[in-house]
């Protein structure tokens, strides 16, 4: 077992990160408990008033405590805002309004850098009202750590007794166990959704501004992996209800990862420890949370796919299947039109429409979020990074595959237990973990085996390998690398279109929607979950194995956690569970961006404020879109038929059709039924 | 797009024209002497997406009067509560309680006209004490600290049982209890209408009897009731009038003996075995 110990000023800094993590986490839990939303923003809503508290200070002198009040005011304001523009989502698909988030996120981004909130001088550091500091040992407590260890405690304090014992904490609370009750009793549940925002905005800028000293500039984007991470974790281990228990977390989270940091001298042990003591305290905490079954959160977040109704005939389905020969004919030959840059650029988007599609079967179909699905295709890039060179690259695709869909089952047996969230901080922790630890160590010795295994990328700082050649052709120009890529992708597409129609996905489906009916039903429920982290896995294991060989040279950088928020967004604008939106997904948030980065109107559809507005009114994605323009098409080519038999070719006088013409083909046939794509 | 747009325009007048239509006989009703009912339910047309659930429905309940609703799964009963209620909004029709019209209030504000609406098995809040669901209950009296307080006391004074377990989580009290206090948190505002959406629904029959009681007290004392009831037994020992609803529509209205006499009507429902048992 390991012995951690360190002297009291590594626990006291591990207080002290740690009253920012359990702020963090406390903002995540007032609003997951309040809408069941996971607030990618909540950070991000502090920084803004962090900024202008140096704004108002620096540049227009005002004094501190006026100042913070000012700067407070409107982080409260931004999250009230935030909340009135998200409210019509609240009852969509929790992932949707997830994705809403990480687009909210980036707004506020942008919004930190307005003229009126960005100060001259941005490197100028958030002030602290007094100069109090103290020694412990040989560290120096600066007086922006002296604020935290006062503040923090006093605000999480203060909330916990407004929760408790204010109109607004008991409406808050009636609310979340049951909206419709509540409002049959005179709560205006949306006015206390809009003042929990609130509430939670207020408590954001004191999260910022308690954390802002320490920083060198103020304008950053907070909520990285890491930060969310050791937040989401408290908040779990609160089973996001218990603010107090989340808040006590999120300071352990933080005495944790000092003392590893103190007793543990290389980066990936410490990594390593870290992910296995976060698994060990959910799977603990799982066991703890499985006695109050907390059928709400289950039913919100696994509500997961969008539902087309689409009238199901021949022609339909002819049209729907020309459509995709169409589309595969003309991306076989766009090859051959673009430059090397834009087949590079091509090969790219098949690739990550193929990662997409691997959360598609994960999120849209066994509706289990992960925050981490980059971590997997880490999984396969290294093996290609390893094996790229001996093994011959369809036998290298298959075992890249199989190694990656055994990771995603280790990954993903957690989730088994408790569905939701716990998939989406194990996944995250793991793509962290595999960045961090996995990519960045060559090799290392195995503890009780004193054996050296290389499992890491060969130079974590640059890798380069050659690409292969696939039965003797040669893979090495872009265009020939396109038409590999363009294969996979086209593959994949078929192999999970036929596990859409043959029942793989309706299985999935079940279990997600209903898990005691599946299994009344026959139907394994945990094979049936282990089938989609296997499935997924699978996928994202070979589009890594592609990914590495396109890019030829990578570092631990280019397997960035963040990209996993990407292809989550790629899925959900794509329209959840749909297999052809998946690709536009893809399309749109890879492939538009690099090809008109320029283009204004672009930049700003592929930006955050372009993805609220996709989520806001385009909520079934560009799978239903594509969807809708085939219905009309049906209609139309319909229309013209009906035409056709009833008056003869175009031009001709009715009654001159002399042959009589069949009936629409398929016409007999038509049944109308919901179907889930 | 032009003739959908059409299509909603045309509706939309219809149903302004509609509005103008109803208004007009109220007043002329009211005008040569008619009373004003508790709740009135004007030509009300229901839709769930595409589904349509209540078909041109037309009732009215006079004040005092304790009426049961009764009708197969699926009838649209408690759709009725919720549309009088305003948890959901109709598509057609005008609901009128107390005379005003309360088509499209939200719950919020039907709460504060007097009309409470309570839903068996799905009221109480599981996590929160006893107290603190009472406090629920008592959230519109919340300007009025003393009143509120009053309220409180009344009601664990009509409830002793509750009284025992106020710092209890309501989660943790048995399905009459939690049906107890349910009951208690709507009495709370004192209302004026009381809507009980399947008042017995898993509970145990001795539990039911006691609640009942309390219900024919409330009403006793000057509340109107309407009760969504399964039983024809036990509409007929509550309540003198009902109303039975077959898919949205409704079969019958008046009172409640009469309706054992139709055999047509009930034979579908309980396959013939309720009304012969009872005759």
């Amino acid at each position: 077992m390991l012995a951690l110990s360190a002297p009291n000023f590594v626990l006291v800094q591990g207080v002290i990160i740690g009253l920012g993590y359990g702020l963090l986490a406390v903002g995540l839990v007032l609003i997951y408990r309040t809408n069941r939303v996971l607030n990618f923003a909540q950070g991000q809503v502090g920084v803004i008033a962090a900024v202008f508290l140096v704004k108002l200070t620096a540049d227009f002198k005002f004094e501190y405590w006026f100042a913070l009040v000012l700067s407070i005011g409107l982080a409260a304001a931004v999250g009230a805002l935030s909340e009135l523009v998200l409210r019509r989502l609240f009852n969509r698909p929790r992932v949707l309004v997830m994705v809403a988030t990480i687009g909210l996120s980036q707004v506020l981004l942008a919004l930190t850098a307005l003229p009126f909130i960005r100060p001259h001088n941005l490197y100028k550091p958030v002030p602290v009202p007094f100069d109090l500091s103290f020694t412990l040992g040989t560290t120096i407590f600066s007086p922006g750590e002296v604020l935290t260890l006062i503040v923090a405690p006093i605000v999480a304090v203060t909330l916990a007794l407004a929760v408790r014992s204010t109109s607004w904490g008991l409406n808050m609370r009636a609310m979340s166990e049951n909206a419709d009750s509540a409002r049959l009793s005179g709560v205006w549940i949306r006015r206390t959704s809009t003042l929990t925002w609130t509430v939670a905005g207020a408590l954001s800028a004191f999260t910022a501004i308690l954390n802002a000293p320490g920083q060198t500039s103020a304008l950053t984007e907070v909520l990285s992996p890491d930060l969310l991470l050791f937040a989401l974790t408290a908040a779990l281990v609160g089973a996001m209800i218990n603010l107090t228990v989340a808040f006590v977390a999120g300071i352990g989270v933080g005495v944790l990862y000092e003392l590893l940091q103190w007793n543990i001298s290389s980066t990936a042990n410490q990594q390593l420890v870290l992910f296995i003591v976060l698994l060990v305290v959910l799977l603990v905490r799982v066991r703890a949370l499985r006695k109050d079954s907390r059928s709400a959160e289950r039913s919100t977040w696994q509500h997961g796919a969008v539902r087309v109704r689409a009238t199901v005939d021949a022609l339909r389905n002819r049209i729907s299947v020309s459509g995709m020969w169409a589309a595969a004919c003309g991306a076989a030959i766009l090859p051959l039109l673009l430059n090397v840059g834009n087949n590079y650029l091509f090969s790219q988007v098949c690739i990550y429409a193929v990662i997409a599609l691997s959360l598609t079967i994960l999120t849209g179909w066994a509706g289990q979020v992960s925050l981490g699905q980059f971590g997997l295709v880490a999984v396969g890039a290294v093996m290609a990074a390893h094996l790229g060179a001996s093994v011959p690259l369809p036998l290298l695709l298959l075992f890249a595959g199989a190694v990656t869909a055994l990771v995603a089952i280790i990954v993903g047996l957690p989730a088994l237990r408790l569905p939701g969230l716990f998939l989406a901080v194990t996944t995250l922790a793991f793509a962290i973990f595999m960045q961090e630890a996995v990519l960045a160590t060559p090799c290392w010795t195995v503890p009780g085996i004193h054996k050296t295994l290389c499992t890491g990328l060969p130079n974590p700082a640059s890798t380069l390998i050659g690409r292969p050649s696939l039965f003797g052709l040669g893979l090495h120009s872009e265009r020939a690398f396109a038409w590999f890529s363009l294969g996979i992708l086209l593959l994949s597409i078929l192999a999970v279109r036929t596990w859409r129609d043959k029942g793989v996905a309706r299985r999935l489906i079940a279990v997600r929607d209903n898990e005691l009916g599946a299994a009344a039903m026959g139907i394994p429920v945990l094979r049936t979950k282990l089938l989609a982290f296997g499935l997924s896995g699978f996928m994202a294991g070979y589009a890594g194995v592609c990914l590495a060989f396109a890019t030829e040279r990578f570092s631990t950088a280019t397997f960035d956690p963040t990209i996993s928020f990407i292809i989550i967004s790629m899925v959900v604008i794509g329209g959840l569970g749909s297999v052809a939106g998946a690709v536009l997904g893809a399309l749109y948030l890879e492939g538009l961006p690099a090809l008109f980065g320029a283009n204004p109107t672009i930049q700003f559809l592929t930006s955050g404020l372009g993805l609220i507005a996709f989520i806001l009114y385009l909520p079934g994605g560009l799978g239903e879109l594509l969807h809708r323009s085939a219905d009309a098409l049906t209609l139309g080519v319909r229309y013209v038929q009906e035409r056709w038999t009833t008056h003869g070719p175009l031009g001709s006088p009715p009654g001159a059709a002399t042959t009589p013409v069949p009936a629409v083909p398929g016409a007999e046939t038509l049944t109308p039924e919901v179907v889930e794509s | 797009m032009l003739i959908l747009g059409s299509h909603s325009v045309r509706r939309d007048i219809t149903l302004v024209i509609e509005d103008v239509i109803e208004r007009y006989t109220e007043g002329k009703r009211r005008q040569t002497g008619g009373k004003i009912p508790a709740l009135q339910v004007h030509n009300l047309d229901f839709y769930y997406g595409t589904n349509q659930v209540l078909f041109d429905l037309n009732l009215e309940v006079e004040e005092g009067e304790m009426v049961a609703l009764l009708g197969t799964n699926g009838a649209g009963k408690s759709t009725l509560l919720r549309a009088v209620s305003g948890l959901s909004h109709p598509h057609r029709g005008v609901i009128r309680l107390f005379g005003a019209n309360a088509t499209y209030l939200e719950p919020e504000q039907i709460i504060a006209e007097g009309v409470a609406l309570l839903v068996g098995g799905k009221m109480t809040f599981s996590g929160l004490t006893v107290r603190d669901n009472l406090r629920i209950g008592g959230h519109t009296l919340r300007r009025d600290r003393a009143r509120s307080a009053q309220a409180l006391e009344e009601a664990m004074d009509a409830f002793p049982a509750l009284k025992a377990r106020l710092d209890q989580p309501a989660g943790t009290l048995s399905g009459g209890e939690q049906q107890m206090l349910a009951l208690a948190r709507v009495m709370m505002t004192r209302p004026r209408l009381l809507l009980i959406d399947e008042l017995a629904l898993g509970l145990a029959p001795m539990t039911v009897d006691d609640l009942m009681a309390m219900v024919r007290r409330i009403n006793e004392e000057g509340t109107t009731v309407i009760l969504v009831e399964q039983s024809v037994n036990r509409a007929i020992s509550l309540a003198d009038r009902c109303f039975f609803l077959e898919r949205g529509e409704i079969r019958f209205d008046g009172p409640t003996v009469e309706l054992l006499a139709r055999d047509d009507l009930l034979r579908p429902v309980f396959l013939g075995t309720a009304a012969s048992g009872l005759r």
